[in-house]
């Protein structure tokens, strides 16, 4: 019973992760040639679904961990953890919006010339619809805006820490280090180096980005 | 997990993990804003740098700008010169608003066809907003991820860092790490290329590999958040008054007088500074070879010729570089004059010193070098004298600094012009070493910057010069000066001053007294020694040179006594002449200390036992002390109702310290 509950939470975690990343790819080209109104809206949308997992999670987790229900050591050490994690994740969601929030004001797209050329022409990265959102049952808040999304996570986060008596630091995370350069890719990966070569005059292939330069 | 601490401490955020001492503000950059401005200005597509699109075999990305453009834009928007415009785009680069294309480690504009990109936004530097490690830790894990685990090592260093310090959120970590990887996959693959140049040069510049220099690398943060005003406290407006009094009252130079004076000051050092000519071998932060802080450490033999050539700029110069002061010391030592200096560093230690040691150091210095008959008696003006003596009375940090001024500048008038004439100084030039400039290659930098190693530790240095410092105080070199005339000089019996270098070397550094053998003595562990040996000189002293080894036992059997040790002027009041008192106080006189082997320890808590802990009890004979006052052996701190009962209508003067008559209760302390 409570392994099912606990998967459902890390699942939510991991969407909570993956919306914050597409989040974190559409706020690195605010600014940038790639900027526009679309970019902007799909930012929009992700951080509201962003908040939408933060609000349900957090109050799924309080339950959990502020309870003075004695539960057994490890399924208190993987809820610890999952907490830890959670808190995390929501910092460095609430600091990409502070960045967010920075850049939006000071390019404001009314003038394209001024946004910076970069190279990027594209910063689109189109969350997928997920079912497993469907589990959050909320009532449909009005929309927020960014720095009120901002001032409510502040918020949520120092009293979620408050509430909940654990040790940030005392605990230990899950897999060993360079567990992750084992990960299996999807496909394989071309490196920077191979994907900067350029093509020169002389037909021969050479790296654009090399160590050395020649003296 | 209920307890108060938990509670407490799970109101720290999570950001607060990280070697967090209270300070976590880059200091301000106010050339942020400045760079930001002509970034923009360089984005218009028709006053901006011409861009091109670089061609790479999967595409084509748009907006790469040659280094020349950017140079020659700079040096059109600010009307100023290539050299110029060649810096301020290297700042540009170095604080991390354009990256290049080519060589990314190196952050420098190189005006000529290499290609840069601007940094998106994102990425820029800012004020406000610091640079975390969580997301340098993510950034590694999925550069882990993509590479297999085959990072750099300074990268592979770092990981490990940061595992160790974030280990509690790593499973975020790398779970985010994952998920920034997915998304980037679902990017066109051009700007796929273009986000992961961006990254990897954002982290160039915060997170500098060895060797490379980035303007973001500025060392500590700060502990006041450099943006938020200051809110106005009386206390802040205190400051403010306190600061505008103090700017009133300075004192005034005619602008050409100081102007002058800042002309002649660069011409003199410009070539000795390492900014603005070459430093040799080579400067240490540029080339990563620390050779040139080698050469030039405080206890180095042999100094460079630089160094050399800056004593003899100023006498300032001489003496705030140890080596110098080293030199100094020894020409002094063989010019008899060596008080000078020695009650020049004694005044620094007091002024330096922590204020328990204070008044003790104080009453030292008066004894050694300041009081009528002192063994190292400086010569200092009267009035200057009688200021100081009266200072005294209440001593404090600065109460000997019209006393030190007035040494100062004798030795800067008399003794600095002599030095640069003389024959140490001569030799030490002769000798001074020129080393030759390094010319590494690339190759051979980067091998440099690979090989960075930590220096020694201050407190390692710091102890080996306490360690020297005391065993320069144990064995300094005999001073010998000229006799008095009240003395007989016998010819194999060496007058002593200062302490005799004793010939037993095992002396440990910080208590040179205790560990004398008996068999050669020096003169200090005799006099710190036990009754029956002053006893034993008392003898020798009447028995007129009766110098027999085995005069212990003459001394009827007060080799079983407790032995007490008599304060030295109470052998003076018996009306010991100097000559046999030196006589039998010399090493070779094994009378002295005899069979005894039992030397008393020093302890503060029985003042009757304790010996002078100071180093004070050397003698030195010189002749133009006034004929009445005879000199006698600093007393020790013992017995002081003797001293005062007897400083009043005996015939020997002591030295005994003015403020101390004062008080009863002056006296121990």
């Amino acid at each position: 019973m409570s392994l099912w509950r606990w998967s459902v939470d890390e699942l939510a975690l991991q969407r909570l992760s993956y919306i914050t990343s597409c989040f974190h790819h559409m706020v690195a080209c605010v600014g940038s040639s790639a900027d526009g109104h679309f970019l902007r809206e799909q930012m929009e949308e992700s951080r509201r679904r962003a908040e939408r997992v933060v609000s349900a999670l957090s109050q799924r987790l309080l339950c959990q961990l502020s309870g003075s229900t004695p539960s057994m050591l490890k399924d208190r050490k993987s809820s610890e953890r999952l907490w830890v994690n959670f808190l995390s994740a929501v910092e460095n969601f609430l600091s990409d919006m502070r960045k967010a929030s920075h850049l939006i004001g000071w390019f404001p797209l009314t003038d394209r010339r001024t946004l910076v050329n970069t190279g990027a022409v594209d910063g689109l990265v189109v969350l997928e619809a997920s079912p497993q959102e469907s589990w959050i049952s909320l009532e449909e808040e009005p929309n927020l805006d960014l720095n009120t999304q901002i001032c409510r996570t502040e918020q949520l986060l120092s009293e979620l820490q408050l509430r909940v008596p654990v040790f940030l630091w005392a605990v230990e995370c899950g897999n060993p280090a360079w567990f992750e350069s084992g990960t299996e890719l999807d496909t394989p990966d071309d490196s920077l180096e191979d994907l900067m070569e350029v093509v020169t005059h002389s037909n021969k292939v050479s790296s654009c980005c090399c160590i050395r330069a020649s003296k | 997990m209920s307890d108060p601490i938990t509670a407490i401490l799970s109101g720290m955020t999570i950001r607060n993990t990280l070697r967090d001492h209270g300070q976590r503000y880059r200091p301000r950059m106010a050339c942020l804003k400045k760079a930001e401005k002509v970034l923009l200005e360089m984005q218009d597509p028709c006053t901006g740098v011409k861009s091109q699109p670089l061609r790479l075999v999967i595409t084509t990305i748009p907006h790469a700008i040659t280094g020349e453009d950017i140079v020659s834009w700079l040096a059109d928007r600010f009307q100023t010169g290539t050299q110029e415009a060649r810096h301020l785009g290297s700042m540009l680069v170095a604080l991390g608003y354009i990256y290049p294309l080519q060589n990314h480690k190196r952050l420098v504009i190189k005006p000529d066809a290499s290609l840069y990109r601007f940094q998106t936004p994102y990425f820029w530097p800012t004020q406000q907003l610091p640079v975390e490690d969580t997301d340098y830790a993510i950034y590694l894990a999925k550069k882990n991820i993509r590479k297999k685990g085959i990072l750099e090592v300074y990268e592979q260093e770092q990981y490990n860092h940061l595992h160790k310090w974030m280990n509690h959120k790593w499973d975020f970590i790398v779970m985010q790490a994952k998920e920034q990887y997915r998304a980037a996959k679902e990017r066109k693959k051009p700007d796929r290329v273009v986000f992961e140049c961006q990254e990897r040069a954002y982290w160039v510049v915060h997170r500098p590999p060895p060797g490379t220099v980035s303007a973001m690398d500025y060392g500590l943060d700060r502990r006041v958040d450099p943006n938020v005003d200051e809110t106005k406290t009386p206390d802040f407006y205190e400051r403010i008054m306190i600061f505008t009094q103090q700017s009133i009252m300075r004192p005034r130079v005619k602008s050409s007088v100081s102007i002058g004076a800042m002309v002649k000051y660069c011409s003199t050092y410009s070539g000795h500074d390492p900014f603005l000519s070459k430093c040799l071998p080579s400067n240490p932060w540029l080339t990563d070879d620390v050779t040139y802080w080698k050469q030039n450490l405080h206890n180095v033999e042999i100094p460079t010729k630089m160094r050399v050539e800056r004593w003899t700029f100023s006498f300032r110069e001489l003496l705030s570089d140890p080596r110098g002061r080293d030199d100094f010391r020894l020409f002094l030592k063989k010019e008899f004059s060596g008080e000078n200096l020695a009650f020049w560093e004694g005044c620094e230690d007091l002024k330096w010193g922590t204020a328990a040691t204070m008044k003790e150091k104080a009453e030292q210095i008066y004894k050694t070098f300041l009081a009528r008959g002192a063994p190292r008696w400086i010569n200092i003006d009267g009035k200057t004298m009688e200021i100081t003596v009266s200072g005294l009375k209440h001593p404090h940090r600065y109460v000997l600094d019209a006393a030190q001024t007035h040494i100062y500048m004798l030795m800067k008038k008399d003794s600095y012009g002599r030095y640069l004439k003389s024959p140490v100084f001569k030799e030490t030039t002769k000798k001074a070493v020129c080393p030759e400039e390094h010319k590494f290659t690339e190759t051979q930098l980067e091998h440099n910057a690979k090989n960075r190693r930590p220096s020694v530790s201050p407190i390692v240095l710091w102890q080996q010069e306490q360690e020297q410092k005391a065993k320069m105080a144990a064995s300094a070199p005999v001073d010998i000066t000229q006799l008095c005339r009240f003395t007989t000089p016998v010819p194999h019996l060496a007058v002593y001053s200062g302490f005799s270098d004793s010939p037993s070397t095992d002396t440990s550094p910080s208590l040179p007294f205790l560990t004398q053998s008996p068999a050669c003595p020096s003169p200090i562990s005799v006099a710190l020694d036990s009754t029956s040996a002053s006893e034993r000189r008392l003898e020798a002293s009447e028995a007129e040179g009766d110098r027999n080894p085995d005069c212990g036992a003459s001394v009827g059997g007060n080799t079983c006594r407790p032995r007490m040790p008599l304060s030295l002027r109470r052998l003076l009041r018996r009306g010991c002449t100097p000559s046999s008192m030196f006589a039998s106080l010399s090493p070779k006189c094994h009378s002295a200390a005899g069979t005894s082997s039992r030397i008393q320890p020093i302890s503060r808590e029985d003042p009757s036992q304790a010996p002078p802990r100071q180093v004070g009890n050397f003698f030195q004979i010189k002749v133009d002390i006034p004929p009445e006052c005879r000199i006698y052996p600093i007393e020790s701190e013992d017995e002081d109702e003797e001293r005062r009962a007897a400083s009043r209508g005996v015939g020997a003067k002591e030295i005994i310290c003015p403020w101390e008559s004062l008080t009863s209760q002056n006296g121990t302390s």
